[in-house]
């Protein structure tokens, strides 16, 4: 894939001119092709800075298109599940891909991503910090997170109706006259259709990926099971 | 206000003053380490003093941690017979109360349960009767050791006249998350502003900036304490030399454009301690919620 910055050049600088006025403290730098943004992220509500994160960047090849992956850099948070710190290789994990995609409408720019869901979790961690809870709940772990969040979307967490439903959205074979996912009766044009519209948004790729999880999940708890 | 009031101002802040809490609870880890190493070896003669940034006096509040030397006697060999052994018994001893991270030379104090304690403890040995030259082990690079002299370092900071630049320079790579270490910063602020050390403080902190910007790779480092020993090109790589260049030349634009005040991230009034009042009013005011998620090891395959 040709990265962003071979196809229109001009988008690394107008990607520095925003980091210089809005986020100066934070620096894009490329290496081996790929930009990385490094910096401080200042956590700042009603005029005051709450807290500061060191934090680096590593934008995808189709910024901003997909998620950039992001690490805190001063040893901070620990790298455990139970901090949404990915084990395998330190970053931390912002959410549910899906969900990121639908809440930031497949916009993946610098200021979202860091106004979003870096924010989000960075208020969640300081949270953490004073022994509170995370503000707005986590996903579990793994695959249950994303069933968890087909549950709340769709109204089902049944593994074989959510694989069935991905595979359906993947091959856009999902119909307003089908038998809604949830298990209502309904169809789906009239029960959860706005739910699934906001599916149809996210990328193949994205889909997928939670398909495998989920079926993955699947054929372990069934090898469990024998 | 002028830019020089602002960096006068900003260095103001950042000083720790005699008697600050951060300097106490330093010291109370200063002292356990004292009466650990001093009880297990009761027959050595062991010098216990500051180095780094509390010696030279560049400590600045946000980014500030207490080296602690311990020397022994060239002949001393209660502590060991080789420089890493004597690392590993002053590292075991610590491990009684803290828990240690190996460094390249120091060891990394951190509480039991808890987090990092901000103190570097530097064993080492004399190399002679003198006690001036030093040698400490290296657990990274060619050599097994280093020689190395802690006045020289102390002196060459503390007294080149541009301590208040170098503390401005790690308040800016603080803030900036440049990834150089303060060692080869102090010592390129140095070599920078030995050129031309004339004009106020900004004049000066500019002339830094300039100076990383165009011609970081012409700039060279030296130990002062061991030139032609000790090999510094570990800590100042072409990548930090790169990324160096890169947030000085940001931050030259910035403060063209925006003022000094913007390009140092100065972003409202600082929260000493977050106060979770106003963390769960932050998080009550999320537009957009969005939930944290990890992957699961074993999932991955």
């Amino acid at each position: 894939m040709t990265s962003w910055i071979e196809r229109d050049p001009a988008a690394l600088q107008q990607l520095e001119a925003t980091l210089r006025q809005d986020y100066p403290t934070m620096h894009a730098i490329v290496v081996d092709g790929a930009v990385r943004v490094r910096g401080t992220y200042p956590v700042v509500h009603e005029a005051r800075e709450i807290a500061r994160y060191s934090l680096c960047m590593k934008l995808p090849a189709d910024y901003p298109y997909s998620l950039p992956v992001v690490w805190e850099t001063a040893d901070r948070i620990p790298r455990v599940e139970d901090r949404h710190v990915n084990v395998a290789n330190g970053s931390l994990c912002l959410g549910v891909p899906a969900a990121l995609w639908i809440a930031l409408g497949g916009n993946f720019a610098i200021d979202r991503v860091l106004d979003i869901p870096v924010r989000n979790f960075l208020i969640g961690n300081c949270m953490i910090e004073a022994g509170e809870d995370w503000p707005h709940g986590e996903w579990a772990h793994g695959a249950k997170g994303m069933l968890q969040f087909f549950g709340e979307t769709i109204g089902t967490d049944d593994p074989r109706t959510v694989v069935r439903l991905i595979d359906g959205l993947i091959n856009e074979k999902v119909r307003g006259h089908w038998p809604c996912p949830c298990g209502s009766g309904a169809i789906v044009r009239k029960c959860h259709a706005e739910a699934i519209q906001k599916l149809r948004t996210v990328p193949t790729e994205v889909l997928a990926h939670s398909g495998v999880l989920i079926l993955n999940l699947m054929k372990r708890t069934a090898a469990r099971n024998v | 206000m002028t830019g020089s009031e602002f960096l006068t101002a900003l260095l103001t802040s950042q000083r720790l003053a005699d008697g600050a809490p951060e300097l106490v609870a330093l010291d109370k880890v200063r002292d356990e380490v004292e009466r650990l190493i001093k009880s297990a070896l009761p027959n050595s003669i062991i010098r216990f003093t500051h180095g780094g940034s509390r010696a030279k006096g560049t400590m600045v509040r946000e980014d500030y941690d207490l080296d602690l030397v311990v020397y022994f006697e060239n002949e001393d060999d209660a502590p060991g017979e080789t420089l890493e052994e004597i690392y590993e018994t002053i590292a075991t001893l610590l491990e009684t109360s803290f828990t240690v991270k190996r460094k390249r030379s120091a060891l990394r104090l951190r509480a039991k349960k808890g987090g990092d304690l901000r103190v570097d403890v530097v064993p080492g040995r004399y190399i002679d009767a003198t006690r001036t030259d030093t040698f400490i082990h290296q657990n990274e690079g060619s050599k097994e050791r280093q020689k190395t002299n802690l006045e020289v370092h102390i002196r060459h900071v503390g007294q080149s006249g541009h301590t208040n630049e170098i503390a401005l320079s790690k308040i800016w790579r603080t803030r900036h998350n440049v990834g150089i270490k303060t060692f080869p910063l102090e010592l390129l602020v140095i070599n920078v502003l030995s050129e031309d050390g004339s004009g106020d403080i900004e004049a000066r902190f500019r002339r830094v900036l300039d100076a990383f910007a165009d011609r970081v790779d012409e700039l060279q480092i030296e130990d002062p304490a061991n030139p032609y020993g000790n090999d510094l090109s570990h800590a100042l790589t072409n990548a930090i030399r790169r990324e160096v260049a890169k947030a000085a030349s940001d931050t030259r634009d910035a403060v063209d454009k925006y003022g000094w005040a913007h390009a140092f991230g100065e972003s409202g009034n600082k929260q000493a301690v977050p106060n979770v009042t106003v963390i769960r009013s932050a998080a009550a005011a999320v537009a957009t919620p969005t939930r944290p998620w990890s992957m699961v090891d074993d999932e991955l395959d």
